[in-house]
């Protein structure tokens, strides 16, 4: 379940009509939705609320043997209006599951941004500012975002931690979409990382073509093709990392149930990821994984579901999605979510077959209040 | 002086030393895995192979400069040339990316796709081929535990030989990287264990603050002794039956009577003011006497040191307090204090003359030898010297139970004796070290280097013997020696059979037996030997009685 300061960042990539899944980290999000789901570990309450339309605080407390927690806050310089209560949010909101990929769109005209007063341009670039401080580590979580163009954002993570080798760390990313590719720029603090990604989608061009063809004839399929790549350096240790990866996703428009392919290369290290995920009607999504390592002939296949409960059929309303994954390294994996009342839950297990001594590893429960 | 290690029992293939070797694997293995490892690590490290070769380190006594029941100070020199051999197994991460960004929080981190991926690649690593030379200064005292320091950096040379050895940079890097640990380990690293390890041992505070027992380790249990070995010769210090409290139960703890208490207050306080009179301690010696005679230590020093190598003359720039020494008095005065330590055999019937004489007596017993070392120069007489056998029944002798000497007049041939008597009663503990007489050449000429400085108020009676003149009386002591050696010997050989009849006689009754006839005979041999030497000469102020 996405945290309620996740939630509200989504909320504002929306408002400022920002398309995370066109950028080549989330080229495997489905896959990662279904196969790589975190469980909830112990008791962790949250209670949120965006007190103003700028402004939201989310408190958590959590008790994994020892009893932590966490103070949020969050400012967009953009009233979030399309923020619901934890009683009324639509669950695919807060959950993460198939990504269904829609039609690419154009940036917006800049032109559309503007805003002139008297002569004078008075329009401002939205950001976003969010902090959270865990206690008692005392560790310290930043985030400035900013809008800068139609086309563009910056970001800067930082962490603040006494533990850390120099104290904290910085990571500055400007990133780009126009639609048809998008790319990423990275700097990291640690071990002065730089690092390139992009990702680019064969077909239409939405710039020249703002809208998708009519469809001519059912036969033909209508998916999308992307393809990217990512580089690392770090310039301090003198490691570096690159990935290639590919994917064909169905477009909502495809007659046939929605699929997901991708497949993952990383050359230098000799490894391969293969995903297969279907969606197979409104209520169940179905993923597979294979990875294999062409050096250490290391294996592993995950299989993995999810399978939502309609609350009432009649409407579109849903009671809770059950998650379920199995994996050969990482054992069973169960976790429930929906809406009691109010709240929101998270309940989830991670079993490990393997050891039979210790079977059930990590049991927990999450609750999430909003108002 | 040097030891001999017996290494055949690690070397023979039998039950006891396999179940060595296990325990020795799982010890090292548990050591290794303990602390934090590098995120490159991704697996415990195991001990494939341990072999601690055919051959044992030699280990040299240097100089002991301070030596008690409860004290003890020396410098060693230990060399290894020996084909033991360590073989580790592990898993890396060999994707660099990965490793980076472990450390890393996840809400900083780029969060990559798949650049990131793990690749685990079984790692084994062989060390083999260690060449070691080093200084080892071990200072013990019972309140303080157990110090040792590598003068230098013992490791001359190791081979790394691993998995990606036909990589020549990931070769060249593991060479590098394991080299540099292995230096740190035996600089840093070791000598903290020693000292904590020390500390858990004889002193109850810390133990107790770490909730063990004090005296759980056994001091002679195969694990330690094999450290002596496996490149950790430091770690003899832990097998060092002298610095081990449970051997000797009834070793009094440092006492000082009221009366020499009141006589060092006495003393000090007289400095303190203008008192004209300074008390006369009687049997005491004073380093500010021997540091008279400058110019003859000096020309000592030149006839000695000169020619020796240059690790040895690095050996003399230590004074037994553990300064360096520059000057030729303080040197003098070092030397001089070798005059004491012969109070070590002979004068320690009257135990209360040496807490009379200084608060802290330092004693300095030098058995470097020098620039012609057997090695380097065959003896002529070598295979006819007996190597005078001090075993484990010798143990815990103690000073008191020495028979005094008749007339300890000269301190010289001694010195052959005493050494290996003073230092191999507290080494002797240990079976597998077994003490020989230093060859005859090489500690001849040691000894006859000693020379008493002369001072203003008791010159005529303080000798002063150069190299060239000694050359004769040396064969004499060594003829003398010899002999006495072989008596020894003898008798000790004679006791052994008798109890080899005995059979289920008590092995305790038999340490004391031996004890007594290698005390009689140093007795003996000192005081003979002294006469010898000596002749009508004065005895040096230590010896007025």
């Amino acid at each position: 379940m996405l945290t309620y300061m996740d939630y509200l960042q989504n909320a504002f990539h929306r408002a400022t009509s920002w398309d995370p899944d066109n950028s080549y980290v989330n080229l495997t999000a489905t896959a990662q939705a279904l196969l790589d789901f975190p469980t909830p570990r112990g008791l962790k309450m949250n209670f949120s609320s965006l007190s103003t339309p700028k402004f939201g605080t989310s408190y958590s407390l959590s008790n994994h043997g020892v009893v932590d927690g966490s103070v949020s806050y969050l400012y967009s310089s953009l009233p979030l209006h399309n923020v619901h209560r934890s009683a009324e949010v639509d669950l695919h909101d807060v959950t993460t599951g198939y990504r269904q990929l829609e039609e690419l769109r154009p940036p917006d005209n800049e032109r559309f941004w503007e805003v002139w007063k008297g002569g004078v341009r008075v329009d401002g670039r939205n950001s976003l500012l969010f902090g959270r401080m865990y206690l008692p580590t005392s560790t310290l979580e930043a985030l400035y975002l900013r809008r800068m163009k139609p086309t563009t954002q910056f970001r800067i993570t930082g962490v603040s931690d006494g533990r850390l080798k120099s104290g904290g760390t910085i990571m500055a990313m400007m990133q780009h979409d126009f639609g048809k590719w998008s790319g990423e720029y990275l700097y990291s603090t640690d071990g002065a990382l730089i690092g390139a990604r992009g990702l680019y989608n064969f077909g239409r061009d939405p710039r020249k073509q703002p809208n998708p063809p009519p469809r001519t004839s059912d036969e033909k399929a209508v998916g999308r093709f992307s393809m990217g790549a990512e580089f690392y350096y770090g310039m301090l240790n003198k490691s570096a990392g690159m990935s290639t990866g590919l994917r064909y996703t169905t477009l909502p428009t495809h007659p046939n149930a929605p699929t997901t392919m991708t497949l993952t290369l990383t050359p230098l290290m000799g490894s391969l990821s293969a995903t297969y995920a279907i969606k197979a009607g409104e209520t169940a999504s179905f993923c597979s994984r294979f990875d294999f390592n062409m050096y250490s002939y290391e294996s592993d296949l995950s299989l993995g579901c999810e399978v939502w409960r309609r609350e009432d059929v009649e409407k579109e309303d849903f009671a809770g999605v059950l998650k379920a994954r199995v994996s050969q390294t990482s054992g069973i994996g169960l976790l429930w979510e929906g809406r009691l009342k109010h709240l929101l839950f998270s309940v989830g297990a991670g079993i490990d077959l393997r050891r039979k001594d210790q079977l059930v590893r990590a049991v927990g429960l999450e609750l999430q209040y909003s108002s | 002086m040097a030891f001999n290690f017996n290494w055949t029992p690690l070397t023979t293939s039998n039950t006891s030393s396999s179940a060595f070797y296990s325990h020795a694997k799982s010890l090292l293995t548990a050591a290794l895995n303990k602390s934090q490892k590098p995120p490159i690590i991704v697996d415990d490290i195991f001990v494939e192979e341990l072999n601690l070769g055919q051959s044992a380190p030699e280990l040299e006594i240097l100089e002991i400069g301070d030596l008690a029941e409860d004290r003890f100070r020396g410098i060693f020199r230990m060399s290894y040339d020996g084909d033991a051999f360590l073989t580790l197994r592990t898993k890396v991460q060999a994707n660099p990316l990965n490793t980076c960004l472990s450390t890393t929080p996840s809400y900083t981190s780029p969060m990559p796709l798949a650049a990131s991926s793990p690749l685990t690649i079984p790692l084994q690593i062989t060390l083999s081929q260690f060449r070691l030379s080093g200084f080892i200064i071990l200072v013990f005292s019972k309140a303080k535990g157990v110090t040792l320091v590598f003068r230098n950096d013992p490791l001359e040379s190791l081979k790394v030989s691993s998995t990606f050895d036909t990589i020549p940079f990931i070769k060249d890097y593991l060479q590098k990287e394991i080299e540099r640990q292995v230096r740190g380990l035996f600089q840093e690293e070791l000598p903290v264990a020693v000292h904590r390890l020390s500390l858990r041992l004889w002193n109850p505070e810390y133990a107790a603050s770490l909730g063990l027992d004090a005296h759980d380790p056994d001091p002679s249990s195969p694990i330690e002794r094999s450290e002596d070995g496996s490149g950790d010769d430091a770690n003899a210090a832990f097998t060092n039956p002298l610095l081990s409290p449970s051997d000797n139960p009834d070793t009094p703890s440092i006492v000082f009577s009221q009366k020499n208490l009141a006589a060092l207050k006495a003393l000090s306080e007289a400095q303190k003011t203008l008192s004209m009179r300074t008390p006369d301690i009687s049997h005491a010696v004073f380093r500010v006497w021997a540091s008279g005679g400058g110019s003859s230590s000096a020309g000592w020093e030149r006839n000695v040191d000169a020619p020796s190598t240059p690790v040895g003359s690095q050996a003399y720039t230590f004074s037994d307090t553990g300064e360096a020494i520059s000057s030729p008095a303080s040197i003098s005065s070092s030397r001089h204090s070798l005059a004491s330590s012969m109070s070590l055999g002979g004068g320690a019937s009257t135990p209360s003359t040496r807490a009379r004489g200084k608060k802290r007596k330092h004693r300095v017993v030098n058995l470097r030898p020098a620039k012609e070392s057997p090695h380097s120069d065959p003896a002529p007489d070598k295979p006819t010297t007996v190597p005078t056998q001090a075993t484990s029944s010798s143990a815990d002798r103690k000073e008191e139970e020495l028979p005094t000497p008749q007339t300890p007049t000269s301190p010289q041939p001694q010195l052959i004796l005493s050494a290996p008597a003073t230092t191999a009663s507290p080494f002797s503990q240990e079976e597998k070290i077994i003490f020989e007489s230093p060859i005859s050449p090489t500690s001849s000429i040691a000894t006859e280097n000693i020379t008493y400085p002369p001072t203003s108020p008791s010159e005529n009676r303080r000798p002063q013997l150069r190299t060239g003149s000694a050359c004769s009386s040396g064969i004499l002591e060594q003829a003398f020696m010899k002999k006495l050696a072989n008596e020894m010997q003898k008798r000790i050989e004679e006791e052994r059979r008798k109890r080899g009849v005995m059979g289920g006689a008590s092995g305790k009754m038999w340490c004391d037996v031996e004890r007594e006839l290698a005390g009689v005979g140093l007795g003996i041999g000192m005081g003979m030997g002294m006469g010898m030497g000596m002749g009508g000469v004065g005895a040096p102020p230590a010896y007025r009685q």
